[in-house]
């Protein structure tokens, strides 16, 4: 298997910065650049709003032979704004031969407890490298995006140790140019707290945080009425 | 009966075309009272995340542009028609956009157990059959199967009863008359 040299991260979520898939996708840079693959990363949300920056992005994944793709579900699937990515990938790539150079890794988060629903979101990510001709070297998927909320892995303790070694076991296989481990699969979606007491403590945060805005009783408002 | 339908064809695609003017001229036949959006020559901007339709202006989303209302039109609409070129198995940009606008208004942020499964609890007691109509050039089991995939979670996510369809961009206009009518069919619309 070819080694990569240089790797680009897409950041797919709307938060950008402060968003749980930097928050994991930089990890797996972090990882990688010890292992000698160089890299970038780019803001989706950043660098969709113009032709010249939509440029920029398609030239930083053609300069690279590792492309990262890590994203929060939504609504069962990908932000527009990832969709919107792939579509311009597809594009610039249509025709264009040797693609399977190009290794295509996918990380998805959401804030359910259970990984399994990012699953159809993982898929349509393998069907894309399939589509454009990249060589597909597999998906992460973890639940419980609400325990790192953005923060860097290093930060969050022993409640992320799955994940933190999910994806150096990620990186050392993409490192030698060989596909995601079964075991960093099924590690990555395992959460580091009782699912009761994460679902406790995000009910429990809506109340907390919007107490600061509003009543908590008007988190249940519903200002549109049925006319049927 | 009122029904919504979200035109997400990336640019001009005549099956999506065909498709939406057999759907409005059957529920229109119907007595139905159907609102057409062309989501590419609209406004939309993206979803930003922001929990603002949760913590700031419960059910309603933060963002002012042709977006803005969609939460509103859903939730009284009886259903809602998505029509997309197949995307990888997936909707278009063009229709995700406005996908990505409505779910968390009309949904509460708290999590509900469903089937031993996790997912976010509704706001309101009632909400649209949900058709997903997906434009592909020919037959591709692979996407189509994941399309019918998401669009039954989307189902399971809103809390309602979601259908599918495939049409091809080579189905004729009687092929594509006869597949609205049998998916309306499924809906129960008389």
């Amino acid at each position: 298997m070819q080694k990569p040299t240089h790797a680009v991260l897409l950041v797919g979520s709307p938060r950008g910065q402060s968003s749980t898939s930097n928050s994991l996708g930089t990890y797996l840079l972090e990882k990688l650049e010890q292992k000698g693959v160089s890299s970038e990363k780019v803001y989706l949300n950043q660098c969709l709003d113009s032709e010249e920056k939509q440029a920029v992005m398609l030239r930083l994944v053609d300069s690279s032979d590792l492309i990262i793709l890590a994203f929060p579900l939504y609504v069962d699937s990908l932000h527009s704004q990832v969709i919107k990515t792939l579509e311009l990938n597809a594009k610039h790539k249509k025709g264009k031969l040797n693609l399977g150079k190009k290794k295509f890794v996918a990380i998805a988060n959401s804030g359910f407890p259970e990984a399994n629903h990012s699953n159809i979101a993982i898929n349509v990510c393998r069907l894309f490298a399939k589509q454009v001709g990249y060589s597909w070297v597999g998906g992460l998927a973890m639940g419980g995006g609400g325990m790192i909320s953005g923060r860097p892995l290093d930060e969050l303790g022993g409640m992320v140790r799955n994940q933190k070694k999910a994806l150096e076991i990620a990186a050392e296989a993409l490192s030698k140019g060989e596909a995601i481990p079964e075991k960093a699969v099924a590690l990555i979606s395992k959460i580091g707290i009782p699912k009761w007491l994460y679902l406790w403590m995000g009910n429990r945060g809506w109340k907390q945080e919007a107490k600061q805005q509003i009543a908590t009783k008007d988190l249940y408002y519903k200002p549109f009425k049925a006319e049927r | 009966m009122k029904t919504l339908i979200l035109n997400g064809a990336r640019t001009e695609n005549e099956t999506a075309n065909t498709v939406s003017d057999c759907l409005e001229d059957s529920l229109n036949g119907k007595g139905h009272e159907v609102d057409i959006m062309i989501l590419r020559n609209e406004k939309i901007g993206a979803c930003l995340g922001c929990f603002g339709c949760w913590l700031k202006t419960p059910g309603e989303c933060v963002i002012h542009d042709a977006g803005s209302n969609l939460p509103k039109k859903v939730i009284q609409s009886d259903l809602v028609f998505l029509l997309t070129q197949v995307t990888f198995g997936m909707y278009s940009s063009e229709l995700k956009k406005a996908l990505d606008r409505f779910p968390c208004p009309v949904l509460l942020p708290f999590f509900k157990k469903i089937n031993g499964e996790i997912h976010h609890a509704p706001r309101y007691d009632k909400y649209p059959t949900l058709v997903a109509i997906g434009v592909l050039p020919n037959s591709d089991e692979e996407s189509e199967n994941t399309f019918t995939t998401l669009v039954a979670r989307n189902g399971i996510n809103l809390h309602t009863k979601a259908i599918s369809t495939i049409v091809y961009s080579n189905d004729t206009a009687d092929i594509i008359k006869q597949k609205v009518i049998a998916t309306l069919s499924k809906t129960g619309v008389q």
